[in-house]
């Protein structure tokens, strides 16, 4: 495997940013159902049903967001998960023995891949329940609303189920299944609440 | 030797930008999209597209900002120092590729943009179904296209992009056209004058 080759990482991220509005405006697309021909985007555009949702905007924030565009974001993150976990356990060669070992796993291999940092903590109830905590969370440092703090942090809540997707992924491509939770109080720190049916 | 020689993309790629260790990842979230987005559009690869389009149009908007504050450039006096821009600036400090320019047509309007490498397309096969529709249809790296597209209107240039060969179907390499159609006049954003 070629594992010299780099690309900017700012493309990453902002393909990952893309991902929410367009999958609000695809949900939206889908309800309608229509036939089109392909027509190349322009700038005016229009994305989707809500109003004056223009390219580089974000207004399709604004709509209410259902569980099916929420599924949808967690699952693009899981494909990726499950496939970045091989890639990653190829690569780093390390010994997995246990569900903690998969955390650490977690924490310092697939979050330093993601973002070029580790998790800053773990904790563990022993008994399955996982606390993930990243105090700096790259994917959402740089959102701010114009309509002020409560709101940026309900919009970034979206956001997060891409990396929640993720977890999940990688935890099951190594045979433990879980459910998994971001919990966004403070910006831009994110605690990742993984619930898995291991006793440890 | 042409004006644009004086940013170099390799140097810049070099010193100034904030890579990511594993292009995997990045190949593999964009695959993750398009197989995903295959899903919920029932294969209708025309839907998968467009949408691919949209959100490349996006991006594009955004990572023009990015150029132009990472490259400090100037405006490009033609169109043929835009290609070679796109080029050797913008497809090596992005994606680290760079592709060649070739094709013109006679009026300078069009040119192809042939990719030797395509960081988003490694370790891709489409699925050959029965009736080999994907290969008809999808354009697996159409983003490219809307990223093109909308980094280039911010900058005043109206162009069409689209896809003519790519080895994922079969072609012997993958070419990218792009034709202008006409310089934007710099306006006056909305309340601000």
């Amino acid at each position: 495997m070629d594992l010299s080759r780099e690309v900017n990482s700012s493309l990453f991220h902002l393909l990952v940013m893309e991902l929410v509005p367009s999958t609000i405006r695809m949900d939206d697309m889908l309800k309608q159902r229509q036939e089109r021909e392909f027509e190349p985007t322009r700038i005016d555009t229009q994305l989707s049903s809500s109003k004056k949702d223009l390219p580089g905007s974000i207004q399709a924030l604004e709509a209410d967001v259902t569980d099916d565009v929420l599924i949808r974001i967690e699952s693009y993150g899981y494909t990726l998960g499950l496939k970045l976990a091989e890639v990653l356990a190829f690569q780093k060669q390390t010994k997995l023995l246990d569900v903690l070992d998969v955390m650490k796993f977690v924490c310092r291999e697939v979050w330093f891949c993601l973002y070029g940092k580790q998790m800053d903590n773990l904790r563990t109830n022993h008994r399955g329940t996982f606390v993930l905590i990243d105090g700096n969370y790259k994917l959402i440092e740089n959102m701010t609303s114009s309509k002020g703090t409560p709101d940026t942090l309900k919009k970034s809540q979206y956001y997060l189920w891409f990396p929640c997707g993720i977890i999940r992924g990688v935890l099951m491509s190594f045979g433990v299944e879980a459910l998994v939770h971001a919990e966004l109080s403070q910006l831009p720190s994110v605690t990742f609440n993984i619930q898995t049916t291991i006793n440890n | 030797m042409s004006k644009t020689t004086r940013y170099s993309g390799d140097e810049m790629w070099k010193n100034n930008v904030e890579k990511i260790q594993n292009s995997e990842l990045f190949t593999l979230t964009y695959g993750s999209v398009v197989s995903q987005l295959c899903r919920d559009f029932n294969n209708n690869y025309q839907e998968v597209n467009q949408q691919l389009d949209r959100m490349g149009y996006n991006i594009g908007m955004r990572l023009i900002e990015e150029f132009l504050a990472k490259t400090g450039a100037q405006r490009c006096q033609t169109f043929k120092e835009t290609a070679e821009m796109i080029s050797k600036v913008g497809f090596k400090i992005f994606l680290n590729i760079q592709p060649t320019v070739t094709n013109w047509t006679q009026d300078g309007k069009t040119f192809s943009l042939v990719l030797n490498e395509n960081p988003l397309a490694d370790f891709v096969e489409l699925p050959m179904g029965p009736d080999n529709r994907i290969c008809r249809d999808l354009w697996y790296s159409q983003v490219l296209c809307g990223v093109l597209r909308g980094a280039l209107q911010m900058v005043q240039l109206d162009v069409d992009v689209w896809f003519v060969k790519d080895v994922l179907r079969g072609d012997d390499q993958t070419e990218l056209r792009l034709r202008l159609n006409k310089f934007l006049k710099d306006e006056v954003p909305a309340g601000e004058d």
